[in-house]
């Protein structure tokens, strides 16, 4: 028995459609896992510039995670320094990595400022 | 075969279906991403901002207590010139007057009252509200906007009541020599102590036959207006803020307000809709002292008058922690039981209903 011409034309059609949907699925949950390592990283830049200015560099938020954090705070030890002048400008910035997915990692940047004008 | 038809590009139906809903998965994702990356902001400006103010507080009420010091230490120091009078410790009165009155000992309070009254001044203009409350509330400001721009930020300085608020606190000064004299809104309340004595060792001679006594007299107190303590012993000064704003940029709506309202959904124009995210925080300053609270006469007044023949040690008896210019600043939290007549629970519970976040979860601020 010879199978009919319609059927013959029908094999395969699901695989090459995936074949086709694959890439577009990849590309999404690829796209998925870089956003969300741009939010996480934003997000843990933020957070620990801002912990770093009002706790200090050596005692809050140090975890696994690569941070690199500079600055000055008015914090020093374990404890708040006393308040000496009316007019202040602390900073501190802390660099965050995108987690790699594709290509290198992104640097993250984050500042947070006390200042007193 | 009809039937067999209709099934063609079925699987291409399904992925297309598919990459719809990853699509607004992947924008929902965004959205949420970049909404709690607003609110992480927000609550960094907030907290920042409200630090800021308490951090300018502190440095404020450490200037207040190196001021107070110098008045304790020009009167210390009129002691100590009245202690070292040029018979052996003892003034001569005035000859065959038997007041117990030396004219030197006498200019040397003088010339010691203004020298108090300029470090009255000093202290008094330092405290004013525009020299420290106001310009704390300034730096919250530059703070929030330097952190994230574009934000509204309060810090209750317009309502009455608050401790940022012009008039809450008052402080009535006086000098001793020119009368001048003021009630001036200031950080916090002060008052002045104005019984502190001034005496010194007098050796008196009396008519009729104009020899000195055997032993000096003490000469009458003087009393003169010094430093300031503080009214209430209360943590009464710190700051609470809120920051506001409405996010720039979003793709799905963050209110759930109707679609139609507010535009704000997947893509469309999301600005200038009623959108607000909004943080709260307090801090404080703490760990230092102006002066001697209320609580204790002889701190306050840091000398015993006694009865007449005592004579006043130079020696200013406080304790050392009395006027210490150690305050820093520290974020608070509803548990400080920080006091006012509005404290910060209320301000926050109040402000969140004025502006329209009613139910606002106060349980934020139980760390």
């Amino acid at each position: 028995m010879r199978t009919p011409p319609t059927r013959t034309r029908r094999a395969g059609q699901a695989a090459v459609e995936t074949l086709i949907a694959m890439p577009v699925g990849i590309l999404l949950i690829v796209a998925l896992y870089q956003i969300w390592g741009l939010t996480f990283a934003a997000q843990n830049c933020h957070l620990r510039a801002r912990e770093a200015l009002l706790h200090g560099t050596s005692t809050y938020l140090r975890g696994k995670r690569a941070t690199e954090i500079s600055g000055f705070a008015p914090f020093s030890g374990r404890n708040y320094l006393p308040a000496v002048s009316k007019d202040f400008y602390f900073t501190m910035r802390a660099e965050d990595w995108t987690i790699p997915g594709v290509g290198e990692a992104e640097r993250i940047r984050s500042t947070a400022v006390l200042v007193s004008r | 075969m009809a039937l067999r038809r209709a099934r063609h590009g079925q699987a291409t139906v399904i992925l297309a279906m598919s990459v719809l809903a990853m699509v607004v998965l992947i924008a929902m994702m965004t959205n949420t991403g970049m909404l709690v990356n607003d609110r992480i902001r927000m609550q960094t400006a907030a907290d920042l901002g409200t630090y800021a103010v308490a951090y300018s507080q502190a440095a404020s009420m450490n200037d207040l207590a190196i001021k107070n010091q110098k008045i304790a230490d020009v009167i210390k120091d009129c002691r100590r010139q009245l202690e070292r009078g040029p018979a052996g410790g003892s003034w001569f009165g005035y000859p065959c007057d038997c007041r117990p009155t030396d004219p030197s000992a006498n200019a040397i309070i003088n010339s010691c009252k203004s020298r108090i009254d300029e470090a009255i001044l000093n202290f008094a203009q330092a405290a004013r509200y525009d020299e420290t409350t106001a310009r704390a509330v300034q730096a919250g400001h530059a703070t929030a906007k330097a952190n994230y721009a574009g934000v509204s930020a309060t810090f209750f300085e317009d309502i009455p009541g608050s401790p940022t608020a012009r008039g809450t606190f008052k402080t009535r000064w006086s000098t001793n020599v020119t009368g001048q004299s003021g009630t001036w809104e200031t950080i916090a309340p002060y008052t002045q102590v104005t019984n502190i004595y001034l005496n010194y060792s007098v050796i008196v001679e009396c008519t009729p036959n104009c020899a000195p006594l055997p032993y000096p007299l003490p000469s009458w107190p003087r009393s003169v207006k010094g430093w300031f303590y503080k009214t209430t012993d209360q943590p009464d000064i710190w700051a609470a803020g809120r920051v506001a704003g409405t996010p720039a940029r979003r793709y799905l709506d963050v209110d759930f307000e109707p679609i139609i309202k507010d535009k704000g959904f997947f893509g469309a124009s999301s600005t200038g809709g009623t959108d607000k995210l909004a943080a709260y925080a307090v801090a404080k300053p703490f760990d230092g002292s102006v002066g001697p609270t209320r609580g204790g006469w002889a701190q306050r007044t840091a000398n015993v008058p006694g009865p007449r023949g005592t004579f006043l040690s130079h020696a200013i008896w406080y304790p050392k922690f009395a006027m210490s210019p150690t305050y820093r600043a520290r974020l608070a939290g509803i548990q400080d039981t920080l006091v006012g007549s509005r404290n910060p629970a209320r301000l926050i519970r109040d402000d969140a209903a004025r502006v329209g976040l009613g139910g606002y979860d106060m349980s934020k601020f139980k760390h």
